[in-house]
């Protein structure tokens, strides 16, 4: 063969090639399939029910691959990255702390001319947790799952130190001191405490709810300004009775990480302290040493000041559609799917939050023999939403307001002082 | 001048011609790639557009009205067609974008638009050809000249290199400015016709009122965010922020249609009491920052040829720089990608009011400097940097204790050595989490040893007075085998005889110490010395894991400092600013450590 036939020949099989490499490559339209990316900060416990969910959908959805991407630590980087690039997720996570920001610049898109279409009814949604992803009649997520504050007991502790356990019901700051004075003990006379009634809730997402519960606030009602509000004589007896805990009474330890006290859970666990702050993320772990007979679990609500009204906060998240994504349908149905009645189910049997869905929240109350998703379920009414979710600045707020106990306990400066001067720069620097 | 001499010229010309056509062609292409992606934009806007109007009016052929001649209605139904795709037809672009119901969702047909006409973008070639053409000769020529008989070699070469420089920047320079300004004016002819398109598109809206009366409505006809404006100057605004909203609404408008809210421009249109408001395309994709650093990179890689240049003549020379260029070639294009380019980007940043969510970026110029001055938490976290700074001499003298004592041949030595390095190859998370264990107040071992010694327990990291200073000692713990090693090595140089003599002339071990070991050690002492102050001002991971800056910003160091300000509160051009004050601190300090110790060293030569 001739080195012109074998070029030729070369050729020819070439030619036939293409078709066959068409053939695998270029597939038909019943054959294409889709990738939907999820992104979201589940940990171990849920990242396996996310999963589950993700996988009914594609079930649900013949072609369409949707692939869950779970970044626990710096998710608002990641997040935000991804936008910023051009390639954001299908569906994400969206925390109630980032929705004004989200919403102000118009990344995510208004879900709500689509509740008919994808089957969503708002109604079936605690009204108190639907309102902190509502502004103007517009829809920026469909809620996951939600949580208030609590305080949570050891029912075996309190037995063992013979005082009665708080009440399941309200109760005022006198009634509370007087628990926790009475479990705080010094066994072995030491001089220091062994038994802690409480630990210290140092962080704002912690103490906001004992502020409002005193009739005190740290923004005027429109999130304008701090002044007047943080430094008022509500919100700072509020904390001065909370660092009186640490100072006067020895009720509580206080460690000064910005990630709070690494201790606390443990020293609830080992029975070496009565009282735990937390929501409802922390119930597995608990139902687990309750099963094992470590403690006996029970919840009360945050004590409120004498002569002012209780109020919670609802702590929550939900799936947002990106205002750039690619595939709207299968986004905005996907992010139903996922805060669906059947992701609620599957996701309930976690215990990490309460279900966004009424019904399925009841249900898992009435299956609840501890009585614990009641409990929690009688803290939702009229709980607000954080200042998180109405301001854009909050984490500047949150940051700055360390600050104003923790100059108190560690340099013994006046609260009123300290917390006039931590208001002021918190709105300077929000004025910038 | 030799024929050798003459074609290594030559070469050297040429490469000097081909470094400035990549980076002209590479200004070229990177407004030329604004320009496309704005187009593209455009276009995708355009199809959104046309399908909206065509879902609120159900009337076709309101869109000849809009889009003349470009548009076309197909009855095909693709289910994985995206809302709307731009992509390339013939030699024009063409958009198809799926037609949904009035409830946009379910698509019943797709729309097809070309882009309109004469919109391709076409960079102005013939004009930035002639001026290549005309500067390229101009560098050509230079090299070239060979006719400098009167002028000594090494002089010759100085001039033929400031020649050639200045040529690179003029031609650099010049391209930059010719491709900015066509791209400028191209983007906002894009903007232009964008608002346009979208206010036309709202008039075409049989009852304005339905749609304005549906927060978002107007938005998604148009694309773009709006504002209402009542009688009474009440202003609603779902997509934009109150007050960027208030001051739009109430602006009058310029005759160009732009209206700037605080050093922002926005593009606005009006049709009754909606106002339309859209960011600038030359604001939001301009081609400027990536022109720049194409420049930069562009020059500095003149810095070979002018090495080259000035040995021209002496061919030994030529041929080993030449290779010697060569191997340098891969780490400087790395150094130039990923450290001078990020260092640019980052003088950049610091210059413009940037967030990495946000569209508008404005050039804001010196501010973030400016409002560094009066920013004490920033100073705050600079006098920590300091004050951590400290631990370096600490470690130093532990380190060199401790290479003195285990370079003797005693049992355990060799163990000992690898149990002090272990620190440096663990990963600096799991020490901090485990020191941070260990520093509890309550439940820490060193407070527990403490206890069992009777003395009160200290709040190591809950303390103001303590955190930072329990943070260097950790630090102190994690560096000081390495610099054990570096020790070791720098005391292996120094000849036995030195010590030998030493001893004959009667030195005690202290004196051996301060006048063999220490002069034997100068510049161990001064590269660990350097190294160790510029790592620590560039402390970060143990207080991002350990105190996260607290308590009461005692441990807020600059890095993490300037971490915060640009991760969690989105402020990144004061990161940036900030950035910068730091570079030039440890610059500062640098310098001053070699201008004082290399005085030293030569004194003790």
């Amino acid at each position: 063969m001739c080195r012109r036939d074998l070029f030729k020949t070369r050729r020819l099989a070439l030619l036939h090639l293409v078709p066959l490499l068409l053939n695998c490559t270029a597939d038909g339209p019943d054959s294409r399939r889709i990738t939907l990316r999820v992104l979201n900060w589940a940990t171990d416990l849920e990242v396996m029910a996310e999963q589950q969910i993700a996988d009914r959908f594609s079930q649900q959805n013949p072609g369409v691959e949707v692939t869950v991407e779970s970044i626990v630590t710096n998710y608002g980087e990641k997040l935000a990255t991804e936008i910023a690039s051009g390639t954001p997720p299908d569906v994400f996570l969206l925390d109630a702390p980032d929705i004004p920001a989200f919403v102000e610049r118009g990344l995510v898109l208004d879900l709500a001319p689509y509740l008919d279409r994808v089957d969503y009814d708002p109604a079936m949604v605690f009204p108190e947790v639907l309102r902190i992803f509502t502004k103007s009649q517009q829809l920026h997520a469909f809620p996951k799952g939600f949580t208030p504050m609590v305080i949570f007991y050891n029912g075996a502790l309190f037995d063992e130190l013979d005082v009665p356990p708080p009440p399941a019901d309200q109760w005022t700051w006198d009634q509370f001191l007087e628990t926790a004075r009475s479990v705080t003990r010094d066994l072995d006379g030491d001089g220091e405490t062994d038994t802690y009634a409480i630990d210290f809730p140092r962080r704002l997402f912690e103490w906001i709810p004992w502020v409002w519960s005193a009739g005190g606030d740290i923004l005027d009602p429109q999130g304008n300004t701090t002044a007047g509000y943080l430094d008022s004589p509500a919100t700072v007896e509020t904390f001065e009775f909370l660092t009186s805990l640490v100072t006067e009474w020895k009720a509580a330890p206080v460690q000064f990480l910005r990630g709070g006290d690494p201790m606390r859970v443990g020293r609830f666990y080992v029975g070496a302290q009565a009282m735990l702050h937390s929501g409802h993320w922390l119930v597995p772990r608990l139902l687990h040493y309750n099963a094992r007979g470590d403690i006996r679990v029970g919840i009360a609500p945050i004590p409120h000041r004498q002569g002012a009204a209780p109020q919670n906060v609802v702590y929550t998240s939900g799936w947002a559609v990106p205002t750039n994504v690619s595939r709207k349908r299968l986004a905005v149905e996907l992010a139903a799917f996922l805060a669906g009645e059947e992701a609620q189910r599957i996701r309930g049997e976690n215990h990490l939050e309460i279900p966004a869905f009424r019904t399925v929240a009841l249900e898992l109350a009435q299956q609840d023999t501890l009585g614990l998703e009641q409990a929690f379920l009688t803290q939702v009414a009229g709980s607000r939403p954080p200042w998180g979710a109405v301001v854009v600045d909050f984490y500047e707020i949150e940051e700055l307001s360390f600050d104003i106990m923790d100059r108190h306990l560690l340099r013994g400066d006046d609260l009123q002082q300290a917390a006039s001067e931590i208001a002021r720069q918190i709105d300077r620097v929000r004025a910038r | 001048m030799t024929p050798v001499a003459q074609k290594r010229r030559l070469f050297l010309g040429g490469a000097a011609f081909a470094l400035l056509a990549i980076a002209c062609a590479a200004a070229l292409y990177t407004a030329l790639s604004a320009v496309t992606a704005a187009e593209r934009d455009l276009l995708a806007a355009e199809a959104r557009i046309a399908v909206g109007t065509l879902r609120e009016t159900q009337q076709p052929a309101l869109l000849d009205g809009v889009f003349p001649d470009r548009w076309r209605l197909s009855d095909e139904v693709d289910p994985w067609l995206d809302e709307s795709v731009v992509y390339q037809a013939g030699d024009g672009l063409a958009a198809r974008a799926a037609l949904y119901d009035a409830d946009s969702w379910y698509q019943v047909g797709t729309l097809l638009l070309s882009a309109r006409r004469g919109s391709e973008a076409r960079i102005p070639v013939a004009n930035s050809a002639a001026l290549f053409t005309l500067l390229g000769s101009l560098l050509l020529g230079l090299l070239l000249w060979v006719k400098l008989p009167v002028i000594r070699e090494r002089r010759a070469a100085a001039v033929i290199g400031f020649l050639v420089a200045t040529t690179v920047i003029v031609s650099l320079t010049s391209s930059l400015w010719l491709a900015r300004n066509w791209a400028t004016a191209r983007l906002q002819e894009a903007t232009d016709h964008r608002v346009a398109v979208a206010a036309h598109a709202l008039r075409l809206v049989p009852d304005l009122g339905d749609l304005t009366g549906r927060p978002g409505g107007v938005a998604q006809l148009t694309g773009l965010a709006f504002v209402l404006r009542g009688s009474a100057g009440d202003v609603e605004s779902p997509l934009l922020s109150a007050p960027v909203a208030r001051a739009l609404a109430m602006t009058d408008r310029p005759s160009d249609g732009r209206i700037t809210v605080d050093g922002v421009g926005y593009a606005v249109a009006d049709v009754g009491a909606v106002r339309l408001v859209g960011l600038p395309y030359e604001h939001a994709g301009g081609p400027t920052t990536t022109m720049v650093a194409v420049a930069l990179i562009g020059l500095s890689l003149a810095a070979p040829l002018l090495s080259l240049a000035g040995l021209a003549e002496r061919p030994r020379a030529f041929r080993s720089n030449l290779v010697a260029w060569s191997f340098l070639a891969p780490s400087l294009v790395h150094l130039l990608i990923f450290t001078i380019g990020p260092l640019a980007f980052a003088a950049w940043l610091s210059l413009h009011r940037w967030s990495l969510i946000d569209a508008a970026r404005p050039f804001i110029g010196l501010a973030n400097y400016v409002s560094l001055l009066g920013d004490g938490m920033f100073w705050n976290a600079i006098r920590n940097t300091a004050v951590f700074t400290f631990h370096v001499p600490a470690s130093m003298a532990l380190a060199l204790g401790i290479a003195l004592v285990v370079r003797r041949k005693v049992a355990g030595v060799v163990f000992l050595r690898a149990m002090l390095f272990l620190p440096t190859i663990t990963s600096l998370v799991a020490i901090a989490m485990v020191w941070q264990w260990m520093l509890h107040d309550d439940y820490g071992l060193i407070n527990w040893l403490l206890s069992v010694l009777g003395l009160p327990a200290v709040g190591w990291l809950s303390s103001p007075n303590t955190a930072l200073l329990s943070i260097m000692i950790m630090a102190v713990w994690m560096v000081v085998g390495y610099q054990m090693i570096l020790f070791q090595a720098g005391l292996a140089t120094i000849p036995t005889e030195l010590y030998d003599a030493a001893r004959i002339d009667g030195a005690g071990p202290l004196q051996r110490f301060f006048h063999v070991t220490i002069p034997g050690l100068r510049h161990t002492l001064f590269f660990v010395l350097i190294t160790s102050v510029i790592g620590s001002f560039q402390v970060f991971g143990a207080v991002y894991v350990m105190t996260e800056g607290g308590p009461l910003h005692a441990t807020d160091v600059a890095v993490f400092h300037i971490y915060q300000e640009a991760w969690e509160f989105f402020r990144f051009g004061n990161a940036a600013a900030m950035s910068w004050v730091l570079f030039a601190i440890i610059f500062v300090v640098t310098w001053l450590q070699f201008r004082t110790l290399e005085q030293r060293l030569k004194v003790s030569r």
